[in-house]
């Protein structure tokens, strides 16, 4: 990746590092981008899988996606680590979400066990 | 959750850094860099409340740390999935009313229980970064194992009895 993005803080260049990401500290902050782009496509094919069976429930994943993507956008070198813990526990609250959402689905779902009526 | 900072502690020196090893990424010895904690390009992010003394671990550890939350998190969607897919893709078992639902439901819980427990994992690791001690040690493998061996030996119990009366 280029040198010189606005998040890179290059350590002095006549200093050798031992490690090559020394020189280019923004690709660790990448692949924790790419990490998060990965989450949010996840989400969203969950999203899809449901919508066939459960439409308001998929549809409601999907709404999640572009909210787990913008929190991958904003991945920076310098979140104050209760900023980074808030963000991390909203991708666990969405994901044990999903899984309740799913939970309901399969248990009252047509020809689930549980019946209402 | 029974992974404290004992596990790994009692290794000897390893001969080489490897800096992928999470075991040993919180090893003081292995700081880059005449051993700070924190490198030049890292932002010093203040100490975290009430835990005076704390420096805030290499910028790239804590976003290693936070892909690793993030791998899990999607194992654990992709567990929610697989369940759901059980419950309403498969077609019944013969005299097994019940089958889909015990093999998928345990594995939508499992992708609940995944989830939070690698929250719960972030913490402890993030906080054992920030201290210098080694990296606990993780639990959710076995978690993995232990539920999924029985999903599928029960799983082979419903073919079973779907199968030979």
């Amino acid at each position: 990746m280029p040198p010189g993005r606005p998040e890179d803080r290059s350590p002095d260049p006549s200093a050798l590092p031992e490690d090559p990401e020394d020189l280019f500290p923004g690709t660790a902050a990448e692949r924790t981008r790419l990490a998060w782009a990965r989450t949010a496509i996840a989400f969203g094919a969950v999203g899809l899988a449901m919508l066939r069976g459960e439409p308001v429930a998929g549809l409601l994943v999907l709404a999640v996606t572009p909210l787990i993507w913008a929190l991958g956008r904003y991945v920076s070198a310098t979140a104050l680590p209760e900023t980074r813990s808030r963000r991390l526990l909203l991708v666990t609250v969405a994901v044990t979400g999903v899984a309740v959402l799913a939970t309901v689905a399969a248990l009252l779902g047509h020809g689930g066990p549980v019946r209402l009526r | 959750m029974r992974a404290g900072p004992t596990s790994p502690a009692g290794k000897p020196a390893p001969a080489a850094p490897l800096p992928g090893v999470p075991v040993t990424i919180g090893a003081p010895g292995k700081r880059r860099r005449g051993g700070g904690a924190t490198s030049s390009h890292d932002e010093r992010q203040g100490n975290q409340p009430g835990e005076p003394g704390d420096a805030e671990p290499d910028v790239r550890f804590t976003l290693a740390n936070e892909r690793t939350f993030l791998a899990w998190n999607r194992t654990a969607l992709a567990l929610v999935v697989a369940g759901l897919g059980i419950v309403q893709l498969l077609p019944p078992f013969p005299r097994v009313p019940w089958g889909r639902h015990a093999l998928g439901v345990p594995l939508i819980v499992l992708g609940a229980v995944v989830s939070v427990t690698a929250y719960q994992e972030w913490r402890h690791t993030q906080k054992a970064l920030r201290r210098s001690e080694p990296i606990p040690q993780s639990v959710l493998p076995r978690i993995l194992v232990g539920t999924i061996t029985g999903v599928a030996a029960l799983s082979a119990v419903v073919l079973l009895v779907s199968a030979v009366r």
